[in-house]
This record gives C-alpha cells, sequence and structure tokens, in this order.
C-alpha cells in the first residue's frame, strides 16, 4: 500500500523516459528553423518599409526636444522691449503753483513739499545745497 | 543569451532551445493528453508558435516555465476539442500512448510513463491537469490557478482530490 506522499515523491522524481527518433526530431527541427528563418526574414522586410513604433517615438521626441531647444535660444516672437515710464510733461512752473503746492501740502505735508521743490530744481537744473520753498518761490518768481 | 540570439533571429539559438526543452514538454504533453499523437502535435504547435514569434517574445519568468505553460494551453485546448466531438470511449483510447513506434512516429514512451500517463487518464481533466503541472512543471497553486481560471483553493482541492485518487489507483482500490 502507498501513502499519498510517496505517489508525490514518486511522480515528482521519476524520471519517465522518453525515446526521440533522430530522424523525426531532425524533421521537426529543420522545420522549425524553416519557419524561424521566413519569420524574421518577413519581419525585417515589414520593418524597412515601416519604422518600428518604438523607433517612430524616440525619434518623435528627439525631434521635441530640439525644436523646443532651438526655440529656448531663437524665440520665434521677442518680447518688446519695456518702454521708460513716461514723465510728466509739467514744466517747473507748473509744479509750484498755489493750486499744486496745496494739493501737495495736504497729501503729503511739508515732506512733500519738499520733494516737490527739489523736483522742480531738477527740472531748471537748480542745484542748491540747501533750498527753503519761500527761496525756490522767489527764485521762480524772479525777485 | 540562448534567448536574446534566438529574438536576434539566430537559428543555432533556436536549435539549443528545441533540444534542452522538447523532452519535458513532450513527458508533459504525454501525461495531460494520454495520447502520444495529441502530445507530439501539441509540442509541435507550441514550438512553431515560438520560432515565428522571435521578435514579439516577452518573457517574465523563465523560458522553461513559459514553454510548459504554453503545452498546458495547448493541451487544455485539445482536451476540449477532443471533448466535444468524442466518439471513442476511454477504454478503446486508453493505451495509445504505449502503441509500438512507427518510422513516422516522434517519441516512444517508457513503461512507466505509459503506466503513470494511464492512471492519470482516469482523472478529470482539471485535476490532472493541477497535479501534472505542481508536480512535473513545478508550477506553483498560485499559477496554475490564473491558468485554470479558479482560486487557489479550488486548484489545492484538486490536487488533494487527484492525489487521493491516484492512490487509490495505484494501490488497486479502483478497477483499471
Amino acid at each position: 500500500m502507498r501513502s499519498t506522499r510517496d505517489i508525490e515523491h514518486s511522480l515528482k522524481h521519476s524520471d519517465l523516459e522518453i525515446d526521440i527518433h533522430a530522424p523525426a526530431d531532425q524533421r521537426v527541427l529543420s522545420e522549425l528553423v524553416a519557419r524561424h528563418r521566413k519569420s524574421m526574414g518577413t519581419r525585417r522586410a515589414i520593418r524597412r518599409t515601416l519604422p518600428r513604433p518604438f523607433m517612430a517615438k524616440v525619434a518623435a521626441a528627439a525631434a521635441v526636444v530640439v525644436i523646443a531647444a532651438l526655440l529656448a535660444r531663437h524665440p520665434l516672437r521677442r518680447e518688446p522691449a519695456p518702454t521708460p515710464p513716461r514723465r510728466a510733461t509739467v514744466s517747473a512752473a507748473e509744479l509750484l503753483t498755489v493750486r499744486r503746492l496745496n494739493t501737495v501740502y495736504r497729501r503729503a505735508g511739508m515732506q512733500g513739499l519738499e520733494r516737490q521743490c527739489e523736483e522742480a530744481a531738477e527740472r531748471v537744473n537748480i542745484r542748491p545745497t540747501r533750498m527753503s520753498v519761500e527761496d525756490l518761490i522767489a527764485e521762480f518768481n524772479g525777485s | 543569451m540562448l534567448i536574446w540570439r534566438f529574438k536576434c533571429g539566430d537559428g543555432e539559438a533556436l536549435c539549443g532551445i528545441y533540444r534542452k526543452y522538447r523532452t519535458d514538454m513532450l513527458k508533459l504533453a504525454a501525461l495531460l493528453l494520454h495520447n502520444g499523437g495529441d502530445a507530439e502535435d501539441a509540442v509541435h504547435d507550441v514550438f512553431v508558435s515560438f520560432a515565428q514569434s522571435a521578435d514579439r517574445l516577452k518573457l517574465q519568468g523563465s523560458l522553461k516555465g513559459y514553454l510548459l505553460t504554453c503545452v498546458a494551453n495547448n493541451a487544455r485546448n485539445r482536451n476540449r476539442a477532443r471533448q466535444r466531438k468524442q466518439t471513442v470511449g476511454l477504454d478503446e483510447a486508453a493505451g495509445v500512448v504505449c502503441e509500438a513506434a512507427t518510422p513516422e512516429q516522434w517519441v516512444t514512451y517508457s513503461e512507466e510513463l505509459r503506466k503513470w500517463s494511464n492512471a492519470m487518464a482516469r482523472l478529470p481533466y482539471e485535476q490532472r491537469e493541477a497535479i501534472t503541472l505542481h508536480l512535473r512543471a513545478g508550477m506553483k497553486f498560485r499559477r496554475i490557478a490564473q491558468c485554470q481560471g479558479v482560486s487557489v483553493n479550488t486548484v489545492k482541492g484538486r490536487y488533494r482530490y487527484a492525489l487521493e485518487k491516484l492512490r487509490s489507483i495505484v494501490n488497486g482500490e479502483l478497477e483499471p
């Protein structure tokens, strides 16, 4: 009486020999080699006429990278150069009118008036080391 | 290396693969199909498909495992086809593996292989496949379950039943 473990062991490890007949074996092998050659020949012929999908993908990716690099170095549309801020076309005399000075004083106090005066002096190329608002008004009034 | 050469179109590599694995494949097919002609046809078909699919081949495991799985799949298809058009009873078909060699015959099977094949033929195909693939092809139950499209526990059950029935057959508890 053999146990299941014994059966398991016998089936797993027994050699179960077979005798392969050489002529038939050689015939089968020749057929396989012929089919393999034919298959590879057909595939190569197809590959010659059509690009392989993988190669096509690689080529497309390379083309995209090259185009991106070229565009980065030589952009087709240049950004317009930033225009310098337009300076107010207001004369120095206008800067020192009572109305303007009044407005500046209400907005920024004496400091604002000082800045306004300095700007006016710049416009007429006066560079005093120290100048008060009164001096400047007197200067512009010609007295 | 052999596979790489084969994929590059080397005929010698195909010969090497054929000589290395044909014996195991024939034994497995003989146990699964219990018919010498069918077993030879199954192995032949697998090798023909293999030879023609050199550049499409994508191996995830061993080449031996791949080829044995191909044989098992082919044998399953043949068994289904045989069941559909079965006209010969099992008793008449029994022992086809052990017929004498003819000039056209590719393989002669040993006495021991015939004995196991005859015993296997008395098992339902699913049980036969479970026990053969596990013990002879060295496949894990999980892999067999994937091949058969059932759960691992079902495969383990089939294996256990098959082993028990084989034990009964070998011990002469069941009439041959």
